[in-house]
């Protein structure tokens, strides 16, 4: 069992660490990554196989992030998320090519760097979508909320980005 | 299908949320549009450039053996009551009163390097930064459990301040509470809480008094309380 968890898990462990990262620190990302593994591996057996690997992992993550802050994390994110979300002024909903085009070859440190920025329950859930490329559905699950949560987090998500990205080209009228 | 409509569905086109007929549609826009399509490219470009830096960021080398090799030895935590209990273990904050007004002002690293190499607190695992989203993040921690982790009245020393301490790594894997804010004169205070056993005996004035002390080459005001001060 447990050769099969590791050609599973292997090829996980440093989208896990990133992912932790945009969470915390890194000393406890590394933390958390042993900890997701130690209880995927636990669990392994009430994985079911053929369904999503990738998506249970990631939601034991989410689930040793609650646990390791004592379910602090998830009031954070849905505290923060509210008190941004009515400060996002309304803008168009895409970013300007011309934007990508001035940032140039700095664009991927650029957007990392305005991801930084972010508040967390923000930046995680762009981190997953975009990154990992979860499904909304699947972000609903290990986030543990409804898919409308989802998009509208998401959503201000890519406001915000779209804000901060503008912001950093000279001249640039914000979104 | 209009422009507008078309760069409504930016996102979710290559999220992948759309219907297969919908994603037709948009493809057969995109391509007889320029100016759809330099947007539809624009997010790709983002998207692309963006994920390869974040690649960059891999497990350290030989984190990846370590907890390969040891899958079933998870670091000791402490649990809440643990954390909770640690709160109210008899702390000692230490301030530091840093006159330079010109020079930058001494990092938490500085902090803490200047008073011991080895700080063996563990009674605060919590963890942020200090921005204004992170201390909006402690209020809430703070406020959901009805206790003021990091509130330190700074009268005694001449102002009415009260500071909100916020977490931080001072060391690795020592969070201890930090915080720096600038006095009405200019002065920059700075302090960290750590545990009493991180002062020698000598230095810790009697409980709910003060001392001055040197150390590290800094002016370091020490005061003793129980629990947060």
């Amino acid at each position: 069992m447990r050769g099969r968890f590791e050609a599973l898990a292997i090829p996980l462990m440093d989208p896990l660490y990133r992912t932790a990262c945009s969470m915390t620190d890194r000393v406890t990302a590394e933390d958390l990554v042993q900890e997701t593994l130690l209880h995927a591996f636990k669990a392994f057996d009430r994985f079911e196989p053929g369904s999503n690997f990738k998506a249970w992992v990631f939601r034991i993550l989410f689930n040793s992030a609650m646990n390791l802050h004592r379910y602090r994390r998830v009031r954070v994110l849905l505290t923060d998320a509210g008190r941004i979300a009515e400060e996002l002024p309304e803008s168009k909903p895409y970013l300007s090519p011309q934007v990508v085009d001035d940032l140039g070859s700095n664009l991927g440190d650029d957007v990392l760097a305005a991801l930084k920025a972010l508040p967390a329950a923000y930046r995680v859930i762009f981190v997953l979508s975009t990154f990992e490329e979860f499904t909304y559905r699947e972000l609903a699950a290990i986030l543990d909320i409804p898919i409308g949560t989802v998009m509208s987090r998401l959503s201000r998500a890519r406001g915000l980005l779209r804000e901060a990205l503008a912001a950093r080209v000279p001249g640039e009228a914000p979104p | 299908m209009r422009c507008e409509e078309a760069r409504l569905y930016v996102y979710a086109f290559h999220d992948g949320a759309l219907t297969a007929d919908k994603s037709v549609v948009i493809v057969e826009h995109v391509k007889g549009c320029d100016d759809c399509r330099a947007i539809y490219d624009a997010e790709i470009r983002l998207r692309t450039s963006a994920k390869t830096a974040y690649e960059r960021v891999t497990l350290p080398p030989g984190v990846r053996e370590r907890l390969l090799s040891r899958p079933k030895a998870g670091r000791k935590r402490m649990g809440v009551a643990a954390a909770a209990a640690g709160l109210l273990l008899a702390l000692a904050s230490v301030i530091a009163i840093v006159t330079r007004k010109k020079t930058p002002p001494p990092t938490a690293f500085d902090v803490a390097l200047a008073l011991d190499r080895t700080p063996s607190s563990d009674a605060l695992r919590l963890q942020t930064n200090d921005d204004a989203a992170a201390r909006a993040e402690l209020d809430v921690y703070v406020r959901d459990r009805g206790a003021r982790p990091c509130l330190h009245d700074l009268t005694k020393i001449g102002y009415v301040h009260r500071v909100g301490g916020v977490v931080r790594d001072l060391v690795p894997g020592q969070m201890h509470c930090w915080t720096r804010q600038e006095a009405p004169d200019g002065r920059v205070l700075t302090h960290v809480s750590v545990s009493a056993g991180l002062i020698p005996p000598g230095d810790l004035p009697p409980m709910g008094q003060t001392r001055i002390i040197e150390r590290g080459g800094r002016t370091l005001l020490v005061m003793s309380g129980s629990g947060f001060v």
